[in-house]
Parts: C-alpha cells; sequence; structure tokens
C-alpha cells in the first residue's frame, strides 16, 4: 500500500485505527524507559547538577515544537499542490500539539533557566524565536477557526503557515547568527553530540518517547477531524434535503 | 524522594508536573472531542442521514 493509498480518508480511518493502539503503547513505554533512566540511571551534570534532569524533557519538546510546524508547513504544500483534504485536516491537528509542546519549552527552559542564568526570561534570538513559534500557532489556530467552512480556509491558512515557516532555520541557527545565552547545538552537529553517552542515552530514549507520543496524539486528532468534517458534511446535506423539501412546497429555498 | 536532587529539586518537580498536567489535558481533549464526534455522527445515523460515499454502498 502506498502512501496515496492512505491519502484516501476511508482508508487512513481504517489503518489509523489498527496502528493507532500500537503507538500508544510504544510511546508510553519508552517514556517510561526515559523516565527511568533520566531519574535513577543518568548523573548529575559536572556545572548543572541535577537541573539536567530538565533538559530530558525541555529539548525533546524545543525539537517536537519544531516537528509539529514542519508537519504544519509540509502539509500546506500538499493543501496548495494537490488540493487534498487530508492534508489541510493533518495541519489543522498538528497546530495545538505543536502550541502545547512548543508551551512545554518555554516554561521548562524557564525553570531551568532561573537556577542556572539567574533569570526566567532573557530576550536572546533562541527564546524570542520561540516565543514567535508559540504565537504563530496560536495564530493559524484562531485563523482556522475564523473560518465556517474548512476548505475555504484551508488555502488562507496553508498560505500563511508556509510564510511563518521562516522561523523554523531561524529557531535553529539563531544561536549560531548570534551571540546568545542559549548554549549552540550539542547533540545533532556536525562532529557529533558534545554530550556524555550517560547524559545522551536517557535524552535520545525519552526524545523517541516523546516523538511516538506526538505522533499519536497527532493521529488522533486526525482521525477527529475527519469525523467532524463527515458530520458538518452530513449536517449540509440534511440541511439542503430540508431546503429542497420546503421549495417543493412553495416554501422559499435556503441558500 | 523530592529532597535527594538538591536545592532545585523544586524547579525539577515543577517542570515534570506541568509537562504530565499539559501532556494529560491534551490526550484527554482528544479523546473527548473523539467520542464527541462519534456521538454526533451516530445520531445523525439513527435519523437516517448517510454520506454521499456510504450512500453510493
Amino acid at each position: 500500500m502506498g502512501l496515496m493509498d492512505l491519502a484516501n480518508p476511508t482508508r487512513f480511518m481504517a489503518v489509523s485505527q489498527r496502528i493507532l493502539p500500537w503507538m500508544w503503547g510504544l510511546a508510553v513505554a519508552f517514556l517510561a524507559a526515559g523516565l527511568y533512566m533520566s531519574f535513577f540511571l543518568a548523573p548529575q551534570d559536572y556545572q548543572q547538577g541535577n537541573t539536567v534532569r530538565i533538559m530530558f524533557i525541555h529539548v525533546p519538546a524545543a525539537w517536537l515544537a519544531m516537528m509539529g510546524y514542519s508537519i504544519i508547513a509540509l502539509s500546506s504544500i500538499g493543501t496548495l499542490v494537490w488540493r487534498h483534504p487530508l492534508a489541510d485536516v493533518s495541519a489543522r491537528a498538528a497546530a495545538p500539539i505543536g502550541a502545547a509542546f512548543t508551551f512545554i519549552a518555554l516554561v521548562t527552559g524557564s525553570l531551568w533557566g532561573k537556577p542556572m542564568w539567574g533569570a526566567w526570561w532573557v530576550w536572546d534570538a533562541r527564546l524570542t524565536s520561540v516565543l514567535v513559534l508559540f504565537l504563530m500557532y496560536l495564530g493559524l489556530i484562531a485563523l482556522w477557526r475564523a473560518f465556517d467552512d474548512p476548505a475555504r480556509g484551508a488555502r488562507i491558512v496553508a498560505v500563511l503557515a508556509l510564510v511563518g515557516a521562516i522561523n523554523l532555520p531561524i529557531i535553529k541557527f539563531s544561536v549560531e547568527w548570534w551571540n546568545t545565552l542559549h548554549q549552540p547545538a550539542s547533540v545533532f552537529r556536525m562532529g557529533g553530540p558534545t554530550i556524555h553517552p550517560a547524559l545522551l542515552w536517557p535524552l535520545m530514549v525519552m526524545a523517541f518517547g516523546a516523538t511516538l507520543l506526538f505522533l499519536a496524539i497527532h493521529l488522533a486528532a486526525m482521525r477527529n477531524e475527519v469525523l467532524r468534517r463527515r458530520v458538518r458534511a452530513m449536517q449540509i446535506t440534511a440541511a439542503r434535503g430540508v431546503a429542497t423539501a420546503g421549495a417543493e412546497d412553495g416554501e422559499p429555498e435556503l441558500a | 524522594m523530592l529532597e535527594q536532587f538538591g536545592e532545585h529539586a523544586g524547579f525539577i518537580a515543577a517542570a515534570y508536573v506541568i509537562t504530565f498536567i499539559v501532556i494529560g489535558g491534551l490526550i484527554l481533549w482528544v479523546r473527548i472531542d473523539g467520542k464527541a464526534q462519534m456521538r454526533e455522527l451516530e445520531a445523525m445515523k439513527r435519523r437516517g442521514l448517510r454520506r454521499r460515499a456510504e450512500a453510493k454502498d
């Protein structure tokens, strides 16, 4: 079965129903293992002490905040180029999840910053660009909700989402382009990670578990959105039927 | 257990508690929304309404 077969909403609903329980299960298993490693196996950092344990949720949340917007940007291309309704469903379902993970990244970063930097917040390029990402998520959610007909709003929101994708490389390279208090990349970088394996492994297990959780929530939210559109389509069909019947009885036809 | 994480234990605990609340809320919202959509769909089917794709079958 190819990717295009999955793009059929009925096929998507059938396949997603089968794989979702496995994704929930795997996410819980990896997160449980990751939490155990984070609290019972990982040592203290020589500089950060125990606050390094905040990194095991902050870093995956920050990665997934960007992944969420990448999903929206790729889905927006699907909406604009192929006008496929599932592409808009995917983008719309990803927005609140991405916003939630961005919020977690901001809050946990702040909770790490206070004891380490002595400040809850600094207006450095990395923190500010992630705050902009959070505001963009909220803006997209508000814009989607402004349209009664999801099909009409889809293309407008897709254009805006693609324009906003310029923020992703800004977030990624902000620590290199500007002088920031935020440390530079220490995992995905040329020359390999700079983190000791004793801290890197819990981080990677937590990141994998959190990614599975994100994808499971996204898939479940996509299913809800497909159902919502089915309900709406049936309501419109029913209203048209009533309107047509009314017109036949001499009543004015509803628009 | 908390005290073994030293003077910054409160910050660590707050980070994990907030994360659990946000993720838990997100999962709860998705499940409640899913159940509400299913209920709505079933109610419309009980009223005899069918989607065009189903009507063709």
